[in-house]
């Protein structure tokens, strides 16, 4: 049977059948089209123009001028820039590894426990995801007070450690576990039903071939789940590179000069919050273009590194 | 190696899934569990692999009670209904599993053992496949080998049939057997399909609402049938059933239903003047014959040709009953047929307890 495409038409009769032929597809393509385009492909064109203007609050709106890739020159003139993207990759490397081992870590063991057990524990590492950041930052903000304040110092203390003014002399410390203690639960969520999803035969037939918990853990589970623990590993490095509402609401990039500043929050400090009171909208436009450009770099590599085309192609577990 | 279940027990909440269960499997049998959906024959079988743990009694392979050991250490293979293979892993890495497991086997070994059993079940082409890439069929033997290569003292099969279509599932019921019997491994089957487990089983344990309702060889089952579950559930077409009250009759005694009277060869021992039974007849022992002739006269319902033979249901007073037919049989529906019992074929229940009384 001929298909569509090798049905030959009169050329003027093409254009109207092409259109006969897609309108449909076009129709209910168009809402998500359109708002894919309004909200991620025109504020991606918009900052990248920006980033070639010096439009700021000093400038005024209607006052900008085209300056050419002056903001970017600038940017690398910064005596702080390579502390900041040093920063930016530490932040990202750690919080991943902490969020994802963590994660799975919790869904592993929440799995084998009594199931209300499991449940109950999940549920309580929810508890930061459900609650608004601010509160949430808020109470890390007190829980790291200074002494004789903050409940770490309470807790720590009896250990012979020091109470000190966490957010001060440790703010690494502070900025990984208030991003980790929040994102572990993404991956939990994922790793828990993923686990939940692999057929409960395949656990028993390793006990009965003589697996210990371990084993069955590194044989069995882990294989079945690369899939979810790879999109995990991608989302959560891409969130990662754009967020920085937790820093900001605990040290705000200090103690001291750019201590624990990274790229998203610099953009944020330039273009709309900074002390001077200038708000540089062109200069932060083109950190922030770095800072898409740098998501895009990483999530080309990390999708080539992990073979993304065969995962999803791979059958999934099937009984 | 030989298996005893004594009073074994396991509830979930208040129900008892499996009730004070007891049977002996002699080294080297082939037992088969079967019965309906929910009679506890899976439970009683996870019990023997050590997945479920017993509420009470004992479990003892050879000499040894092994109700509190670790399923890796009871030295059980096991296939599971839904083969449950390792999708991640080729065949040779899903049948070398138990044996990567264990350091006292060498990589060099341990292929020797995994060729060895693949050979067995004759998938030894197939070894670098995935699961996903493995028929029905086949996957069913890598499930057996994966089973067998670590030389286990007891085999389990859960279900191993039910996922094939007809034809393999009749090619496969052969090879387990024969493999089993090759092996010599003491193995124990689950299954609802009474056809299974008559063909395959040395002896068969059949169960109820977690209750043993009969233990013995399929053909002691089909022939004396313990009870009235056991008289229904193995069979095919099932057996025929009638109200039936014993009377004396010239010194014998016959089984009256409303008007007829049909004489028995083997009466009950209980010699009460007048008692209800249950009478069982199965379809194969009931002859069609020219109307006028034999215990009964009847009509026929309908007729279903088998090809061998002919399923024949006839009507008999307000009763229906199911007949065998040879092939040339020929008949209407609603012709007039007589009726034979086969005298010596005929069971005899307890009305009340199911238990034979003849």
């Amino acid at each position: 049977m001929a298909r569509i495409e090798e049905i030959a038409l009169p050329r003027e009769r093409q254009a109207t059948a092409w259109w006969r032929f897609n309108a449909t597809a076009l129709l209910f393509l168009g809402p998500a089209m359109a708002l894919v385009l309004v909200f991620f492909i025109a504020p991606v064109v918009i900052t990248f123009v920006m980033s070639f203007t010096d439009l700021a609050t000093s400038t005024g709106l209607s006052n900008w001028q085209w300056i050419g890739p002056e903001n970017y020159q600038r940017m690398f003139r910064s005596q702080f820039w390579l502390t900041i993207l040093g920063n930016t990759f530490v932040y990202v490397a750690v919080v991943l590894a902490f969020n994802v081992i963590v994660g799975l870590g919790i869904a592993l063991l929440s799995v084998h426990v009594e199931a209300k057990a499991g449940g109950l524990f999940r549920s309580l590492w929810l508890l930061p995801r459900i609650s608004p950041s601010v509160v949430y930052a808020l109470m890390w903000t007190w829980a790291a007070a200074s002494p004789p304040f903050g409940m770490i110092n309470y807790v720590v203390e009896p250990f012979g450690v020091e109470p000190r003014y966490w957010i001060q002399s440790d703010p690494w410390l502070i900025v990984i576990l208030i991003n980790g203690f929040v994102g572990a639960s993404f991956g939990m969520l994922i790793f828990t039903s993923a686990i939940k999803a692999i057929p409960e035969d395949l656990f028993r037939a390793a006990q009965v071939d003589g697996a210990s918990a371990l084993h069955v853990i590194r044989r069995i589970t882990l294989p079945l789940i690369k899939w979810p623990i790879l999109f995990v590993l991608v989302y959560q490095t891409m969130s990662l590179f754009a967020s920085y509402e937790y820093i900001y609401l605990t040290t705000n990039g200090g103690p001291g000069l750019y201590a624990t500043e990274t790229w998203s929050l610099w953009a944020f400090h330039t273009a709309l919050s900074n002390y001077y009171g200038n708000l540089d909208f062109a200069y932060g436009a083109a950190m922030a273009a770095i800072l898409v450009l740098m998501g895009l770099g990483i999530s080309v590599v990390m999708l080539r590194l992990f073979r993304f085309g065969q995962l999803v192609a791979e059958p999934r577990v099937e009984v | 190696m030989r298996v005893v279940l004594e009073h074994l027990t396991k509830k979930f909440g208040d129900v008892a899934a499996v009730n004070e269960l007891d049977l002996e499997m002699r080294a080297g049998e082939f037992v088969a569990l079967l019965g309906p959906s929910g009679c506890g024959k899976t439970t009683t079988l996870l019990m023997i692999a050590g997945i479920y743990r017993p509420t009470s009694g004992a479990i003892i392979f050879g000499d040894q009670r092994v109700d509190h050991l670790h399923p890796k250490d009871r030295g059980i293979g096991m296939v599971f209904q839904s083969y449950a293979l390792y999708p991640h892993m080729t065949v040779a890495e899903n049948i070398g599993f138990p044996l990567e497991l264990r350091s006292s086997v060498s990589k060099a070994e341990r292929d020797k053992r995994v060729r060895e059993a693949a050979a067995l079940v004759q998938v030894a082409e197939l070894l670098d496949r995935r699961p996903a890439q493995l028929s029905g069929g086949q996957q069913q033997r890598v499930a057996l080998a994966r089973a067998l290569v670590k030389r286990p003292d007891i085999l389990l099969l859960d279900e191993p049939l039910s996922n094939l279509d007809a034809r393999l599932r009749h090619e496969m019921r052969g090879e387990i057997k024969r493999l089993q019997k090759e092996v010599g491994i003491t193995s124990i089957f689950v299954t609802h399909d009474q056809l299974e487990a008559l063909t395959m089983a040395d002896r068969v344990a059949v169960m109820r609402d977690g209750r043993l309702q009969a233990y013995a060889t399929p053909a002691e089952l089909y022939a004396k049938p313990a009870n009235r579950f056991v008289a229904g559930f193995i069979g095919s077409p099932p057996m025929n059933f009638l109200d039936a009250e014993l009377a004396a009759r010239n010194g014998s005694v016959v089984a009256k239903i409303d008007n007829l009277e049909i004489p028995l060869a083997h009466p009950p021992a209980t010699t009460a003047d007048t008692r209800a039974a249950t009478l069982g007849v199965r379809p194969e022992h009931l002859a069609i014959l020219p109307p006028g002739q034999g215990d009964a006269n009847a009509e026929v319902y309908v007729v279903e040709p088998m090809g061998r033979e002919q399923i024949v249901d006839v009507q008999v007073g307000p009763r229906r009953l199911r007949a065998i037919a040879p092939p040339g049989f020929a008949a209407r529906i609603g012709e007039r047929v007589g009726l034979r019992f086969a005298p010596e074929q005929i069971h005899l229940f307890d009305p009340s307890s199911g238990d034979r009384i003849a």
